[in-house]
């Protein structure tokens, strides 16, 4: 048996009992630490994953109830969470199915106990091409990773992923950001460039936003540099970067593997802030199989 | 802000966007309450988003007025300075105070960061004054503060910005305690009254700012937390009010607190007034129909536009016009006939003409017809249901569209001028618009509105569609007496369960949130206290062949017919329909 505690968070998809399978055989965790959300119309759809986790695990398992209503609850159970279990381990986090609360709570976690770091996430075999939530409750900060907020400056808004036109919606009402910048998943797939082409028309129309991006939402590095590098550059007629004279806003709606980029931008410019988006209602068929996997390690 | 010239008169960006140029032209401050702003009183301007809320606060600004007053070559007069302060800055984001076990500190730590943003817009504002006090002076100040505040300026920095520098420094450090302290508080924190009142108090003894009153413009203060908000209104009620006073803009969906931090409540009248900014009438006499005139025609001139006239720019389909003329004048012959004699002769006709002829029109088209036509000036102003970015929306994309079609036609013209929107145009983009905000009623609600869930966004379409139904078969019977019914009231509350009216009470808040509803307060002619009459946003009405002229009536909808239309698509019965005449509007 490892050094290692695997961080997972309970979902009723496919890919999260495959994969925490596959977690089990490659890594041989000594603890995994379940996270499970509180949510009476989810509840039943994980009842099969939840069986069979159990059984999977034994005495291996703890279980940690969080409820998405309360976060500043939620923010003091992962800390007596990581701080009882963690501290000095090698932690393995399998961010396919958290939320982006949880990706960077726990994140934040390891940070805090010296924890050597490791992400994995894994693809769905497919999308049913569906939505996979909905009901957003109000766009929240997330405690401590909210930035250094500059008095008198306004607001840059980025967001990785933005094809989801509904969700930039309540971002940019709720933020009234001045600015908004866009990473739009890049890839010869066709649905992809449709929706880039598309997204981009649309939001020219309707938000007047200009700063709109390609990248490769799987590769954190070229990622970070890229969302990095345009953050640096001057505005028109302005002396100074986006970085130095926007309070920047971070948010993640693409794939989960930018929650992994974006949390990485905050860790080298912690006077930006990292947010998100609750959401209460979700859709059991959004995806099936287990796919491709990325992994990658965090550097503190 | 750069100034760039609009592409388009009816631009309806964000006040703050604005280049401060562009939004001293625009800006219209007749017929509205907005020269309240300058007075000594605490004011809070109440309106959903697009009334012109943040237009009002910024236009007062020490920035916006000092440009007004060099564009007028006129000297300004430091009797009153107004410093505006947006509550949208990621601070006000920040929720860490939720962390903290100790509901007084959690209440410190708010404070501090709400103080820092208004002692920060105050002393940008007094380093954009010139020549407001000699080195000497500055000397002396510097000093005092270093005596009262222990704040040490370095001396070669002019004494306003040094001290915008120290508030700028002392923000990062109490965030950077806060974000890396287990306790999630700091041991840094100002407060109001310790920092703000003295330093107006230095900023008095100098000799051009000497008799100022400050006017601290708290604009979009509904994203302030609750400790922040409690804060806000002890200062409020703080008796001496010779020195600052505030104006709020809050939004009115979302319902202000008006407790302070010691418990009591600011009382309106006595501690402040407030300002409704959504204006029930957008007939042409209202001061809604005369401000929204106003605006229009100052951005049509602005814009170097030959037609200056609203009436000329947004015309009347003539063929619409001429049969509205002619049911006139049936309706009137009618009603000539039924008061032959009687007292009040000529009040009576102009009461049943205004009631019943434009009614005529719309029942006497042809079934087989499509939707009927809407343009002129009139529906325009009616249709914005009084928010004027409601005005402004169909008006910016009618213009695009004509202009389109005349660049289309004169590619070689260097200058294009849009005399006025052809009718077929305005038709053809309320229609447009009308149709586009029921997809949003139908797609979107569940996705924008902050909890709304998708039984619940479905709820609001149905009931919003038995709502239209209901206005439309009042329109077009011969027995309603007041056919052109378009807000309602609910009545019987009592007749629905405790959780019944909170469900209905939620459908409300989600539509105003989504700015399909509004609503305003009457005086209830049954009991003479308050009532509530709510008005659905009339870009909805095309859609659905209604007129969007409407009339000084309400339909009073019981509670129970409310729920059973929402939860299972049941027809409002418009016999259990009352009416009541409404001419109380506040």
């Amino acid at each position: 048996m490892s050094n290692t505690v695997l961080i997972t968070v309970l979902s009723w998809e496919e890919r999260y009992i495959l994969g925490l399978e596959k977690n089990i055989n490659a890594f041989n965790p000594s603890l995994v630490i379940l996270f499970k959300y509180l949510n009476p119309l989810t509840a039943e759809w994980k009842i099969g994953n939840y069986t069979k986790t159990q059984s999977l695990l034994q005495s291996n398992l703890i279980e940690v109830e969080i409820d998405s209503s309360k976060p500043s609850e939620t923010w003091f159970i992962f800390l007596k969470a990581f701080s009882n279990h963690c501290k000095g381990k090698n932690i393995l986090i399998d961010i396919s199915t958290m939320t982006r609360e949880a990706i960077w709570l726990s994140l934040y976690n390891c940070r805090l106990n010296g924890c050597k770091t490791d992400y994995i996430y894994y693809k769905p075999k497919g999308y049913s091409g569906e939505w996979i939530s909905r009901d957003p409750g109000k766009p929240r900060f997330l405690y401590k990773m909210s930035g250094i907020a500059k008095l008198g400056a306004p607001s840059l808004l980025l967001i990785t992923g933005g094809y989801d036109i509904q969700r930039l919606d309540s971002l940019i009402y709720n933020f009234e950001p001045k600015q908004t910048m866009l990473f739009f998943q890049n890839g010869e797939e066709p649905r992809n460039k449709e929706n880039f082409n598309l997204s981009q028309e649309l939001l020219r129309a309707k938000y007047n936003i200009g700063l709109m991006y390609e990248y490769d939402a799987y590769d954190t590095d070229s990622s970070f540099d890229l969302i990095v590098d345009k953050l640096k550059q001057r505005e028109n007629g302005n002396s100074e970067s986006y970085l130095e004279s926007y309070n920047i806003i971070l948010n993640s709606l693409g794939a989960k593997t930018s929650a992994i980029t974006l949390f990485n931008i905050w860790l080298k410019h912690p006077h930006v802030a990292l947010s998100y988006i609750p959401s209460k209602e979700y859709n059991k068929e959004y995806s099936f199989g287990i796919g491709d996997e990325y992994t990658g390690s965090i550097t503190f | 802000m750069s100034s760039k010239k609009p592409t388009n008169p009816f631009e309806y960006e964000a006040a703050v966007n604005f280049a401060t140029d562009e939004l001293i032209e625009y800006f219209v401050e007749d017929h509205n309450y907005s020269r309240f702003i300058q007075s000594g009183r605490n004011i809070f301007i109440v309106g959903e988003r697009g009334c012109g809320k943040s237009m009002t606060l910024l236009y007062n600004s020490f920035q916006k007025q000092i440009r007004k007053a060099e564009v007028e070559k006129r000297n300004f007069d430091y009797s009153r300075i107004g410093v505006y302060v947006p509550c949208t800055n990621t601070l006000f984001f920040k929720k860490e105070s939720e962390l903290v076990n100790n509901p007084f500190k959690a209440s410190v730590l708010s404070e501090h960061f709400f103080v820092l943003a208004i002692a920060y817009e105050l002393v940008s504002v007094l380093s954009s004054i010139e020549n407001s006090c000699s080195k000497e002076k500055e000397q002396e100040l510097k000093s005092e503060l270093n005596y009262i505040l222990n704040i040490d300026l370095p001396e070669d920095i002019p004494i306003f910005k040094a001290l915008a520098r120290y508030f700028q420094k002392l923000n990062s450090e109490t965030q950077n305690q806060v974000n890396n302290s287990e306790e999630s508080t700091s041991d840094k924190c100002v407060s109001f009254y310790s920092l703000v009142i003295p330093i107006l108090q230095i900023v008095k003894s100098i000799e051009k700012l000497k008799d100022t009153h400050f006017l601290f413009l708290i604009d979009d203060a509904h994203d302030l937390n609750s400790h922040q908000i409690k804060a806000l209104n002890s200062w409020i009620a703080y008796r001496d009010h010779s020195d600052f006073s505030f104006k709020v803009a809050i939004a009115k969906v979302r319902k202000h607190s008006y407790i302070t931090s010691s418990g009591s409540s600011i009382l309106e009248g006595h501690d402040f007034l407030t300002i409704d900014m959504e204006k029930p009438y957008q007939n042409k006499f209202s001061d809604f129909g005369l401000w929204a005139k106003d605006i229009l025609e100052r951005r049509l001139e602005k814009f170097g536009l030959e037609t200056k006239d609203a009436n000329k720019f947004f015309p009347t389909n003539p063929k619409v016009e001429e049969e509205m003329k002619y049911w006139e004048n049936v309706v009137r012959n009618k009603a000539q006939e039924i008061y032959k004699g009687q007292d009040n002769y000529a009040k009576k006709i102009s009461d049943f003409v205004y009631k019943y002829a434009r009614a005529e029109y719309f029942r006497n088209r042809s079934s087989k017809a499509n939707l009927p036509q809407y343009s002129g000036w009139d529906t325009i102003v009616n249709l914005s249901t009084g928010v004027v970015r409601n005005l402004l929306y169909p008006c910016y994309w009618m213009y695009d569209k004509e202009y389109s079609t005349i660049s289309d036609k004169e590619k070689d013209s260097k200058e294009i001028q849009v005399q006025f929107i052809r009718p077929a145009y305005q038709d053809e983009i309320i229609k447009d618009k009308s149709k586009e905000l029921w997809g949003k009623i139908e797609n979107d609600l569940f996705n924008n509105i902050d909890n709304c869930s998708t039984k619940q966004a479905t709820q609001i379409k149905n009931f919003f569609e038995q709502l239209a139904l209901l206005f439309k078969e009042r329109l077009m019977s011969p027995e309603s007496s007041e056919p052109r019914a378009i807000t309602f009231s609910i009545s019987a509350r009592q007749e629905v369960s405790e959780s019944q009216n909170n469900e209905i009470d939620e459908w409300l808040r989600i539509s105003k949130e989504a700015l399909i509803l509004y609503d305003r307060k009457s005086s209830s002619k049954e009991f003479g206290g308050k009532e509530t009459i709510y008005v659905p946003n009339r870009l909805l009405f095309p859609d659905r062949g209604l007129d969007v002229i409407g009339q000084h009536s309400r339909v009073s909808i019981r509670a129970a017919e409310i729920y059973e239309a929402a939860t299972k698509g049941k027809k409002i019965n418009n016999k259990e329909v009352s009416q009541q005449t409404l001419f109380d509007y506040e």
